[in-house]
């Protein structure tokens, strides 16, 4: 079940080609910002993610897709 | 073809570029045979920059972060080995094709490589004990000496007031230890806190003694703090043995053949034969040694070593430290800086010495995760990519990587078969690798008892990944030192084929928690002297 939720091959290609990218390079830096925001945002992202991950949990995989 | 050399020397990884350069140092004419393929693509393109540096400004990191072919982007379901960056993939090249294994739930790594497995080597040293050195079966007073040559040649930083010294790495010789992360600083400063209590408990943390430069040695050069020791030998601070190979190559007694894939011997009572198939002409050949030193690694020497002698389907011992890694969070620095000044290696050596076995302690190494990129990170979350890529850009500077040895004796139900060869194909390898119930029972108790020493670090494991029996990558005793066929004597000397010697931990009976490849190293001088007397020159 948990493997449904991991990144495809597809997306994880698209992330590695953006994280090459020098012109990206500020979107994959760490977050330091203190722990107080690092536990709150943390929080944030697992809420704002909930439907993305029912999604993928509801949705077959699509053809050709290898998860 | 056939010429007569002092010494065939198979293989080129550590033991094999060690050994090599001590019979050439004795006198001896020295034939090194190995496929020895390189990296012929992307060392030349690694700028000698920093990680930082290069994922800002550099426009062609691409090309060697995930290859020209997208290799390193890691696919499901992969295999011992995959952790291998781009510019090291040359280290496995053609093993699947040429190296034939099979067995279940033991899948070794295997390289075809010039300095063999040492040129991916993560570098940590280790001695072993007076005591783990007789398990091992390597008896012989003065060993120390080994472990001294092998310390000035190669270039260890170690810290000698490490409270893991004594265990870790008691080499005379060593330079003064690397700097630390801002995490094991960190991690250190919590031990010193706690101090009194671990060690009650048998837990010892020192930093990790590394085959790495702190100051500049014989034309390579002390490490620059770059963060890109998994991807590049920028400055050859990393030891790796084709640093020995080139340094060989002045020597008009030594020679390289390279693209030899060595498959058997024959001794007759004036010298031996060595056939290898040439994998450029695709031929067979042969060449006549007065001796020979299998240095292959424990598989393949023992590939060799048991087609040659006839023994196929017999079964022979295989030892393997089981590993594990487990991802720990460390609470103090979520959110906070970590400086790009650092090694990418190991940072900090733990051991827990077991109050059931204190000679036999389980060790853990401790690593960031900072220069590996952050897509396989989020390749292991169960989050959409772009809510595991948040997560891991404000835990990546909290996350440490703690991986777990333990030591391993033979027993039964762990063995090796080399099973008749078809045509000139190499003979293929069955493993089968089950330990008893006692000790997997032993192990997992001795590792809570180690999570529990990580948690007063203030380190939270919060998963563990076990990627296999063969994933230490750590292989020996295949060709034991004992009495029996295919077994080999205390000086290297292979039963049987009394001109040939085994010169890396084929010959082990134990294999301690800690790493094998420093002691290797040392047993390989200490085997070459052997053969350099029997041969009437130098030692």
């Amino acid at each position: 079940m948990l493997e449904r939720l991991e990144p495809t091959e597809r997306e994880l290609r698209k992330l590695a080609l953006q994280e090459t990218d020098p012109a990206r390079a500020g979107r994959f830096a760490p977050i330091v910002r203190g722990p107080v925001f690092a536990v709150l945002a943390l929080a944030v992202v697992g809420v704002a993610a909930l439907p993305g991950i029912l999604r993928r949990l509801l949705t077959p995989p699509a053809q050709g897709d290898d998860t | 073809m056939s010429r007569a050399i002092d010494v065939a020397v198979v293989g080129s990884g550590p033991s094999g570029s060690l050994a090599a350069e001590r019979l050439v140092e004795a006198g001896l004419r020295v034939t090194l045979l190995d496929v020895a393929h390189d990296d012929d693509q992307y060392r030349r393109l690694m700028p000698d920059r920093s990680f930082h540096e290069i994922r800002e400004r550099d426009e062609e990191q691409r090309r060697f972060f995930l290859g020209n072919e997208l290799e390193g982007v890691p696919r499901r379901n992969v295999r011992v080995g995959a952790q291998l960056t781009p510019p090291r993939q040359f280290v496995t090249r053609d093993t699947e094709r040429l190296l034939p294994v099979s067995g279940e739930g033991f899948d070794p790594m295997q390289s075809l490589a010039l300095g063999g497995l040492g040129a991916a080597w993560g570098a940590a040293s280790f001695t072993y004990t007076r005591g783990e050195r007789e398990r091992i079966g390597i008896e012989e007073p003065g060993f120390e000496a080994y472990y001294e040559a092998v310390t000035r040649r190669i270039g260890v930083s170690a810290d000698a007031a490490d409270d893991t010294a004594d265990v870790a790495f008691s080499a005379a010789g060593a330079l003064p230890p690397l700097e630390l992360d801002t995490l094991a600083r960190g991690i250190l400063r919590s031990y010193r806190e706690n101090r009194d209590g671990l060690v009650r408990n048998g837990f010892r943390l020192g930093r990790t003694p590394l085959a790495v430069l702190s100051r500049d040695l014989r034309g390579r050069l002390a490490n620059p703090y770059h963060d890109m020791d998994f991807w590049s030998d920028a400055r050859r601070s990393v030891f790796r043995p084709r640093y020995v190979i080139s340094a060989l190559a002045r020597w008009p007694r030594f020679e390289l053949v390279r693209g030899a894939l060595v498959r058997e011997f024959r001794s007759d009572d004036a010298g031996v034969d060595v056939r290898y198939r040439d994998l450029a002409s695709g031929e067979m050949r042969s060449l006549r040694a007065r001796r020979v030193l299998l240095c292959a690694g424990a598989i393949n020497s023992a590939r060799i070593a048991l087609h040659s002698l006839g023994l196929h389907d017999a079964a022979a011992p295989i030892l393997c430290n089981p590993y594990h890694y487990r991802p720990c969070l460390v609470p103090r620095m979520l959110g906070r800086a970590a400086a790009d000044r650092r090694h990418s290696l190991s940072q900090l050596l733990g051991l827990l010495a077991p109050s059931d076995a204190p000679d036999d302690p389980v060790s853990v190494q401790l690593y960031g995760y900072r220069s590996l990129l952050l897509f396989k990170l989020v390749k292991e979350l169960p989050l959409p990519p772009w809510a595991g890529l948040l997560v891991t850009r404000l835990l990546v500077n909290a996350l440490c990587i703690a991986g777990i040895h333990h030591s391993d004796a033979p027993h039964e139900g762990k063995t090796l078969r080399v099973l008749p060869p078809e045509g000139d194909a190499l003979p293929a390898v069955h493993f089968a690798y089950e330990p008893r119930a006692e000790e997997t029972r032993l192990r997992l108790a001795r590792e809570r008892a180690l999570v529990k020493a990580l948690r007063r670090l203030g380190l939270l494991p919060f998963a563990r990944i076990d990627a296999g029996a063969a994933s230490s990558i750590h292989y020996a005793g295949t060709l034991p030192i004992g009495e029996g066929p295919g077994e080999t004597h205390a000086d290297g000397r292979l039963r049987g084929a009394p001109r040939v010697y085994v010169g890396d931990s084929a010959g082990w009976r134990f294999l301690p928690a800690k790493g094998l490849t420093f002691t290797i190293m040392a047993n390989a001088l200490r085997v070459a002297d052997h053969l350099a007397r029997d041969l009437g020159s130098g030692g």
